[in-house]
C-alpha cells in the first residue's frame, strides 16, 4: 500500500525497548474509586446517593449531551460521597465509591447476535455502556459511530513515546482485536478495513498476522505507517493512509471516512458481546521516575498513587507526573487524581528525561514551528496574533485547526510555550461564542420586549380613541383592564401603594446599604 | 499623443472600476448596522449615550459615533469594531464607562417591596415578579446593564459576579 | 508604446513619490494599521487626485512659465495645481453615486494640498512632454503611492503584533523601514532613461 507523507512532524525518541509490548498485569482493586461526573450544568443526572450501594458497571451519572458520556462504577461497594476532589489539573465532582472488594458486577444483557441487530439498538448500547475514545480525547463512541464511513480506521499507531498501551493490547489481544474489527465494519458500513499500527511494532504485526490467518477472520488490511509523531493523530492518519487532508473546519467524515482506537473498538465490542459497560481501560506505566514500567489494567476512578505504589513506587528520579503521553499529556502537581478514560498513560519522568528547564526568550523567527506544524499552521504568526489579543485574526488563521501535539513547542528554540498560548485561545474563542449565543439572545429579548410595548401603546390608544366619544370615566378604564402585562401593570400599581410602607422600605435600604457600604461597588452611580 | 490617452484613459477606468467595486462593498453594508450589531454586547445599558445597543450600531453606521464607547464590550470589543469599520483601535473611553467583568443583577428579597420598577427599566425583561409582590432577576437572561437600579425605591438591588456555571454541587440526589 | 511603459514604470515604481522622491512619507508613515480595502480606496483616490493635479500643473507651467525668469515661481503654480486638483476632486465627489461619496466621507484624506501631490505637480511638468502624458504620469504616480500604502498598511499590521523596543515604537520605526525600502527602490533608478 502507497503511503502519503504528511506535512511536519517531528521524530522523537521512542523509550519503548523490545519488539513486543509486555502483557498487561492487572492490578489490585483500589480501596477507593474516584468517578468524575460530567461537568456541572449537568449534575442533576447524578443516578445514585450517598450511601447506596453499587455494583461494578452500574450507572452513576447519564450522559448529560451528545458530546457526554455516562459514567458507571467501577466496582461494588459503597458510595461514600458526592463531592470535589481534585481530577487532572482542576477539580470536578465525583462520585468517591468505598469498594468491598467482592467485585460483583450487573452486566447488560449481550448482544452476541448483533449482526442480526438494527444499527441504532447497538449505537444505543454503545451510549448506554458510556463507550468513549480511549484514544485520548474520551469521545463517545456512540456519536463518533452515528457517522457512517466507507473506510474504516482502526488506529493502533501510539506515536509519543513511553506510550504502549495499543501495542500491549495488539499483541496480547489480537483475537478481540480483529471481532471488535468485524463488529465496527458492521456499525460504520465499511466496505474496508485498515489497521494501522507502527512500522516498529514487531510483535504486534506477528499476532495479528497469526490472528488473521484463523479461521473467520479477515478482511482486515494491516498497513505498518513510520513512527513519526503524530502520525497516530486522527488528521495525520487519514492523510498517511488515503493521501487526502481533512479539509479545516471538517471531520473525517467529510471524506468518508471514520477513524477509531483500536482499545476502543475493543470496549464497544465488548459492551455489545459482553454487555460490558466501561470500566477498565490499559494504562502505560513508564519514565525513569518509578519503579516496574509496564502496561497494567486498571479500573477507571483508580487514583494515580495506588497505580504508582503497587507497581512499586518513585524512584529518586521522579521529577514530574504527567498523565497520558509526554507530549500531548498533562502534567499534575500530585497523584491523589483517578485514572480516567482519557489517561492513556500514567509517566513519572525524571529530570534527565525532561527537556532542561530555560526561561523563554524572543521569538527568533527561524520558522521551525511552522516546518514540524502536521496542520500547517503558522505557529509565529499565531503567536504574535494571541499575544496581541487579536483572537479573530488568530481564527481566520486557522487556530481551531490546532490539533495541539506539541510539535511546535518542542523545537521551538527560544522555548516559547506555544502550545498553551494556542490552547488559551481556543478556549477564549469558546469564551467568545458563549457570549455571542448570550447577546443574541439579550437581542431577541431586547426586541421582543419593544415589539410588546408598541402592542401595548397601540392598544392604549386604540383603547381611548373608541371610548373617546362615549363617557368621561374612559380615562380611568385602562388603568383598571391593563394588568395583563408586566409593564402596564407598573404603570397602574404604583399609585395605589402604601406610601408608609415605601419610605419605610427606603430608610431599611439606605441603613442596609450603609451598613454594607465598605463592601460595596466603588464605581456605583 | 492618442496612445497616451488610451492608456490613461484606460488606467483611470480601472481606478474607477476599482473604486465602483469598494463602493459597492461598502455600500452594500446596508446591514452594516446588523453587522456592528452583532459584536456589540448587548447589554442595553446606554453607557455609550445612545438608546440601546442597535441605535449606536445605527449611528456607527452612519459614521457618527466612535467605537470607543462600549464599555460593556470592553477593549476587545472597540477593537472588533475598529476591524470591522477600519479604524484604528483604541481603548474604551473612560468617559462612558471602565470595562469590567460581567455582572447580573441581584435583587434582595427581603428588601424588595413589589413596585415593579425594575421590571418597568429592564431592557431584556429579565426581571419577573407582580404588584407587592417579591421580584426576582432571572441570572440567564440578566445583561448586567445596571438600569434596574436608579428607579429602586428601596436600593435593594445589587450586582454580583456572573457565575457562568455555577450549579451547585449536589450532595443530594434526587434519583 | 514605448512612451506608454515608461510612463506607467516611471511613476509607479522609478519615480515612486514616497520612496525615491520623498514626498507624502509623514502620511505613509503615520498609516494606521487597517484592513486591506479601507486602504485600496485612499490609494485609488490618490490616484484620481494625482491624475488631476499633473495636468493641471503641466498646463500652469507651460502656459505661465515660458520665460526663464518665472520658472522661480514654479513651487507657486504646483501649489496652486495641487490645490486645485483636489478641490475639482472634492467638487467631483459632491456629484458622484450615494454609495462613492460614503466611500468618499470614509477616507482620512486631508482636504488641504499634501506633499505627495505637491509632488505630483513637481514632477509632472518636467518629465511629461504633453497634458496627456501628465496625465498619465499622474495616475501612475497615484497608484505608485496607492502601492505604498497598501505596502505600509499590512507592515503595521505585523509590526502592531511585534514587540518593538520602545525608542523604535511608532513613528522612528516607521521611517526606518520608508528608508530602508527606498535604498532597495534605488536600484529601480535609471530604468526607462528617457523620463
Amino acid at each position: 500500500m502507497l503511503l502519503q507523507p504528511f506535512h511536519g512532524g517531528v521524530r522523537l525518541p521512542p523509550h519503548k525497548p523490545g519488539d513486543a509490548a509486555p502483557a498487561p498485569q492487572s492490578l489490585p482493586l483500589p480501596p477507593e474509586l474516584v468517578h468524575p461526573l460530567p461537568p456541572p450544568g449537568a449534575s442533576g443526572a447524578c443516578a445514585v446517593t450517598v450511601g447506596q450501594r453499587v455494583r461494578r458497571g452500574q450507572l452513576l451519572a447519564a450522559a448529560a449531551d451528545a458530546r457526554g458520556a455516562a459514567v458507571h462504577a467501577g466496582s461494588s461497594g459503597t458510595v461514600t460521597a458526592i463531592a470535589p476532589r481534585p481530577v487532572g489539573d482542576g477539580e470536578a465532582t465525583c462520585v468517591v465509591i468505598a469498594t468491598d472488594g467482592r467485585d460483583d458486577s450487573a452486566p447488560l444483557p449481550p448482544l452476541a447476535d448483533w449482526r442480526e441487530l438494527p444499527r441504532e439498538r447497538l449505537l444505543e448500547r454503545l451510549a448506554v455502556a458510556g463507550v468513549v475514545g480511549l484514544g485520548g480525547a474520551a469521545f463517545p463512541a456512540a456519536a463518533k459511530l452515528a457517522a457512517p464511513g466507507t473506510i474504516l480506521i482502526l488506529n493502533g499507531a501510539e506515536c509519543e513515546p513511553w506510550l504502549r498501551s495499543d501495542e500491549a493490547l495488539l499483541c496480547h489481544g489480537a483475537v478481540e482485536v480483529l471481532a471488535a474489527a468485524q463488529l465496527l465494519a458492521h456499525l460504520c458500513r465499511a466496505t474496508r478495513v485498515l489497521l494501522a499500527l507502527e512500522s516498529r511494532m514487531h510483535g504486534a504485526r506477528a499476532a495479528l498476522q497469526a490472528a488473521l490467518a484463523a479461521p473467520g477472520a479477515g478482511g482486515v488490511e494491516l498497513v505498518a505507517v513510520p513512527t513519526r509523531y503524530p502520525v497516530g493523530s486522527e488528521r495525520q492518519l487519514i492523510r498517511v493512509l488515503t493521501g487526502q487532508e481533512v479539509p479545516s473546519g471538517g471531520l473525517p467524515r467529510d471524506l468518508d471516512a471514520s477513524v477509531h482506537n483500536v482499545a476502543s473498538a475493543v470496549a464497544a465490542w465488548r459492551a455489545i458481546v459482553h454487555g460490558e459497560a466501561l470500566t477498565e481501560r490499559l494504562v502505560t506505566l513508564g519514565g525513569r521516575g518509578v519503579r516496574g514500567a509496564g502496561v497494567y489494567r486498571v479500573r477507571l476512578g483508580t487514583p494515580v498513587a495506588h497505580l504508582v505504589a503497587h507497581a512499586g513506587g518513585y524512584t529518586d528520579a521522579a521529577a514530574r507526573l504527567v498523565l497520558g503521553g509526554p507530549m500531548m499529556g498533562q502534567a499534575v502537581v500530585h497523584d491523589a487524581v483517578p485514572v480516567l478514560a482519557s489517561t492513556q498513560a500514567v509517566l513519572v519522568l525524571g529530570a534527565d528525561e525532561l527537556r532542561a528547564a530555560a526561561p523563554e526568550r524572543a521569538c527568533i523567527r527561524c520558522g521551525d514551528c511552522a516546518a514540524v506544524c502536521p496542520a500547517q499552521l503558522l505557529p509565529q504568526t499565531l503567536l504574535a496574533q494571541l499575544r496581541e489579543g487579536e483572537l479573530e485574526a488568530a481564527a481566520q488563521q486557522g487556530l481551531s485547526d490546532c490539533i495541539e501535539c506539541g510539535a511546535c513547542a518542542w523545537v521551538c528554540p527560544a522555548q516559547i510555550p506555544l502550545v498553551q498560548l494556542y490552547r488559551d485561545g481556543k478556549s477564549a474563542l469558546q469564551v467568545q461564542e458563549d457570549e455571542r449565543a448570550r447577546a443574541a439572545q439579550a437581542r431577541a429579548r431586547h426586541l421582543a420586549r419593544a415589539a410588546r410595548l408598541a402592542r401595548d401603546a397601540a392598544e392604549r390608544v386604540a383603547r381611548v380613541a373608541a371610548r373617546a366619544p362615549a363617557t368621561a370615566p374612559a380615562a380611568a378604564q385602562p388603568a383598571a383592564t391593563a394588568p395583563a402585562t408586566p409593564a402596564a401593570a407598573a404603570t397602574t400599581a404604583a399609585a395605589p401603594m402604601d406610601k408608609a410602607a415605601v419610605l419605610a422600605a427606603i430608610a431599611r435600604g439606605r441603613a442596609r446599604r450603609q451598613a454594607a457600604a465598605p463592601a460595596g461597588r466603588e464605581d456605583a452611580p | 499623443m492618442t496612445a497616451t490617452l488610451l492608456a490613461a484613459a484606460l488606467l483611470l477606468g480601472l481606478v474607477a472600476l476599482g473604486l465602483g467595486a469598494l463602493a459597492r462593498r461598502a455600500g452594500a453594508d446596508v446591514d452594516l448596522a446588523a453587522r456592528i450589531d452583532a459584536v456589540l454586547p448587548q447589554t442595553q445599558c446606554g453607557q455609550c449615550n445612545y438608546p440601546g445597543c442597535r441605535p449606536y450600531a445605527e449611528a456607527l453606521a452612519r459614521g457618527e459615533a466612535d467605537i470607543d464607547q462600549c464599555p460593556p464590550g470592553g477593549d476587545a470589543g472597540a477593537r472588533a469594531l475598529a476591524r470591522l469599520l477600519g479604524r484604528v483601535p483604541k481603548p474604551v473611553n473612560p468617559a462612558h464607562g471602565t470595562p469590567g467583568p460581567r455582572v447580573v443583577a441581584l435583587i434582595d428579597e427581603t428588601t424588595c417591596i413589589g413596585c415593579t420598577k425594575c421590571i418597568q427599566a429592564c431592557p431584556v425583561d429579565a426581571i419577573v415578579g407582580a404588584p407587592k409582590l417579591m421580584h426576582t432577576v432571572i441570572a440567564a437572561e440578566c445583561t448586567g446593564c445596571e438600569l434596574c437600579l436608579p428607579p429602586c425605591p428601596v436600593d435593594c438591588i445589587t450586582l454580583v459576579p456572573r457565575a457562568a456555571d455555577a450549579a451547585a454541587v449536589p450532595t443530594r440526589s434526587t434519583a | 508604446m514605448s512612451d506608454v511603459l515608461a510612463l506607467l514604470f516611471g511613476g509607479v515604481l522609478v519615480h515612486n513619490l514616497v520612496l525615491v522622491h520623498l514626498c507624502g512619507v509623514e502620511r505613509v508613515a503615520a498609516i494606521a494599521p487597517r484592513p486591506l480595502h479601507a486602504v485600496l480606496a485612499l490609494g485609488l483616490f490618490a490616484t484620481l487626485a494625482a491624475a488631476l493635479v499633473a495636468p493641471l500643473s503641466w498646463t500652469l507651467e507651460h502656459l505661465l512659465l515660458q520665460a526663464p525668469v518665472l520658472s522661480t515661481l514654479r513651487p507657486a503654480t504646483a501649489l496652486l495645481a495641487s490645490a486645485a486638483g483636489v478641490g475639482a476632486l472634492h467638487g467631483g465627489m459632491r456629484l458622484a453615486p450615494a454609495a462613492l461619496r460614503a466611500l468618499w466621507r470614509r477616507q482620512p484624506l486631508p482636504a488641504a494640498p499634501d506633499a505627495a501631490l505637491l509632488g505630483v505637480a513637481l514632477l509632472a511638468p518636467a518629465l511629461a512632454r504633453d497634458p496627456a502624458q501628465a496625465l498619465l504620469f499622474g495616475a501612475a504616480c497615484g497608484l505608485g503611492l496607492g502601492l505604498v500604502l497598501v505596502l505600509f498598511a499590512g507592515l503595521q499590521t505585523r509590526l502592531a503584533a511585534t514587540q518593538v523596543p520602545a525608542p523604535l515604537r511608532g513613528a522612528p520605526l516607521a521611517l526606518l523601514s520608508l528608508a530602508l525600502i527606498g535604498l532597495a527602490w534605488a536600484g529601480l533608478a535609471g530604468i526607462g532613461d528617457r523620463l
